[in-house]
């Protein structure tokens, strides 16, 4: 039988939104195809994962304070990181994950966290906490091709400049930033994106 | 003066409602908060005020530690029903208060939304605070847990009264340090039960000690993030425990605390907490134990807490979950229960129940025991169909009705045994659709 070996990235910090569904999914529809699945996780404290072992490396979504405390421990792997980019291991991230990737986050009381420096986009806070994108959001995706659409819901304080490859066009809600046009980072194997429980239809 | 006039106008509208035969919910207090913020103020209470505040077991403790009170003899005022924020509460002082707002009552008791602590308990008085736990919730409302949590404990660190709280939830012991020259900080715990686990087997918070952000260790969990934790760097989590409730027994649903048996009609662990709590509450006021145990003995709520029901002679439990743990606890009473059995899960996703409903997917259908169907309706009933058939449940033992009354006769062709889950805006129609 096939094998898709999944790497998942802190499976109990990044776990906020529910983003685990992706894994299930994945999980789910991998079998339906005749393909075996072989997840395995990778936590603070575990031995370092060889990034390059693996087809697939998701992460997901965490809470402010978790996230800082993961970024110190994930930053250990960044030249590991970016050569199984470079392999094209492909790599799903979302929310918190799409922000580690980038240069920096600087949250909401102005504290900068670096980020993996894997591509140059960064993220900030705006200085209040309750201004949040919040919302069901629908965007425009071209995957293999084909437009389709993607419908999840995002719930992000950070705000992401500096994108030039947009995983998606922002038909209703708000993007990487408040009012943006553009949502997410896609090149080539790396989908990074806000939406939680994101569905294509 | 001008107190006394919005009063007087509150009373008035109240007596027309009732005239009309309506209760009004929270309407008094949204026009009276309005016209006066401070109104909280200008109230006097010759009558001890307890509050109870958690994302779950609000009302359940609440009603328990009322019914408790009640069966001792005392008059006591409380937001039964659950409007649990500002203008729910200030409602039902409202409908209780003379014109120069005396508050006659031994006791008020009331349920309070987390974020609202701090707001109405600036300017009313509070003197015993119970904290149950505190979980992911509604996170498009509520922003994260740590921002609730951070609110009360604030407010805490200026507060000098009782406070009961949950040692067993790393995000409720906490709070126990926000004003160290508290000496009226009482603790309770339950004693490891039989469906403990040594990993987390449901998603969960608190992960990291609050203090020195060390990983917190855990000899086991009870559910979700609640059980028995250690700091292994600063030993948080080391407290001395006023009430622990020990010889837990869910299929005789009892248990012990200071070695008396208290009887009781519900079978969760989730509510052995709960009752715990009622317990520490009821002890510090001086409430005998044999009255507690009658309570106790009594006590149900027949407004879908783990209510038990028969739907033309079929038995039915009806169960609230508005987030992961409370669907969580809810598949747990039925996993432990063998018999063979359906579910109906009813997913709104309406302003009071948040838009967002990622939370489903931190639900943990995997290995349902003995489900022969499952049947879903509310706004998102598609949704939570997939989610189920992704855990592997079969996809045509799954039907989704967005019509709710569809649903329910649908349900109701068998006579198996039912269970049903619903969420906040779902519940009462759902209760409705039965005729209860």
């Amino acid at each position: 039988m096939k094998e898709l070996q999944i790497l998942y990235l802190y499976p109990d910090i990044l776990e906020l939104y529910g983003d685990y569904g992706n894994i299930q999914v994945l999980k789910y529809r991998l079998e339906k195809r005749g393909i075996k699945a072989i997840i395995t996780p990778y936590t603070i404290g575990d031995n370092a994962p060889n990034f390059k072992d693996f087809d697939i490396v998701f992460a997901g979504g965490g809470a402010d304070q978790e996230q800082s405390i993961l970024a110190k421990d994930l930053i250990k792997y960044k030249d590991n990181i970016k050569e199984a980019i470079e392999n094209k291991v492909f790599f799903l991230l979302i929310c918190g994950a799409y922000q580690l990737f980038g240069k920096y986050y600087k949250d909401v009381d102005g504290n900068i966290i670096d980020g993996l420096d894997v591509f140059p986009y960064y993220t900030e806070a705006i200085n209040d906490r309750k201004k949040r994108c919040i919302g069901n959001i629908i965007i425009d995706v071209t995957l293999n091709g084909n437009k389709t659409k993607v419908i999840g819901f995002e719930n992000h304080g950070g705000q992401t400049f500096d994108i030039n490859t947009p995983f998606g066009e922002v038909l209703f809600g708000n993007g990487n930033k408040f009012g943006d046009t553009n949502e997410g980072f896609f090149l080539e194997n790396v989908i990074a994106t806000y939406l939680h429980r994101a569905s294509s239809f | 003066m001008k107190n006394f006039f919005i009063i007087l106008i509150m009373k008035i509208l109240h007596l027309i409602l009732k005239i009309c035969g309506k209760n009004g919910g929270n309407f008094l207090g949204k026009i009276a908060y309005k016209w006066n913020p401070n109104i909280f103020k200008y109230f006097k209470v010759n009558a001890p005020v307890i509050a109870v505040t958690a994302t779950n077991g609000k009302t359940m403790t609440n009603n328990a530690i009322g019914y408790v009170l009640k069966t001792a003899g005392k008059k006591v005022l409380s937001n039964q029903e659950g409007n649990n924020m500002e203008t729910g509460i200030l409602s039902t002082i409202l409908k209780n208060c003379t014109l120069t707002g005396k508050i006659k009552a031994d006791f008020l008791v009331f349920e309070v939304d987390e974020g609202y602590v701090p707001v109405i308990f600036k300017d009313f008085p509070l003197n015993t605070l119970v904290v149950l736990d505190f979980f992911r919730d509604q996170l498009d409302r509520n922003g994260e847990v740590e921002t609730l949590i951070l609110k009360i404990n604030e407010f805490l660190k200026t507060y000098n009264n009782n406070l009961i709280l949950n040692a067993d939830d790393p995000n409720v012991a906490r709070l126990g340090k926000a004003n160290p020259d508290n000496k009226n900080v009482y603790y309770f715990s339950v004693e490891k039960y039989k469906y403990a686990t040594t990993k987390q087997k449901e998603a969960g918070e608190g992960k990291f000690c609050p203090f020195c952000k060390t990983k917190l260790e855990y000899e086991y969990y009870q559910y979700s993030h609640i059980g028995k934790f250690r700091c292994p760097n600063c030993n948080y989590g080391d407290n001395e425990i006023y009430k622990l409730a020990t010889e837990v027994d869910l299929s005789n649903r009892s248990f012990k605390v200071d070695d008396i048996t208290y009887k009781i009609r519900f079978n969760s662990i989730y509510n052995i907490y709960n009752l715990t709590a009622v317990i520490a509450c009821a002890s510090l006021y001086k409430i005998d134990t044999k009255i507690i145990k009658e309570a106790l003995s009594k006590f149900v709520l027949n407004n879908g807490r783990l209510e038990e029901v028969k739907i033309n002679g079929v038995p039915t439990i009806i169960n609230l979950a508005k987030n992961p743990t409370g669907s969580n606890v809810s598949l747990r009473i039925l996993n432990e229960d063998d018999e063979e059995k359906e579910l109906l899960f009813v997913l709104n996703d309406n302003l009071a129940d948040g838009h967002d409903v990622s939370w489903i997917w931190d639900i943990n259908f995997d290995n349902l025991n003995n489900v022969t169907r499952i049947v879903t309706s509310g706004t998102r009933a598609y949704d939570i169909a997939i989610r189920i058939k992704t855990s592997g449940f079969d996809a045509n033992k799954i039907e989704p009705y967005l019509s709710l009354s569809e649903a329910v006769e649908n349900l109701y062709k068998t006579d198996t045994k039912k269970y049903i889950i619903a969420n906040y805006t779902a519940l009462q129609p759902t209760r409705k659709e039965l005729k209860l």
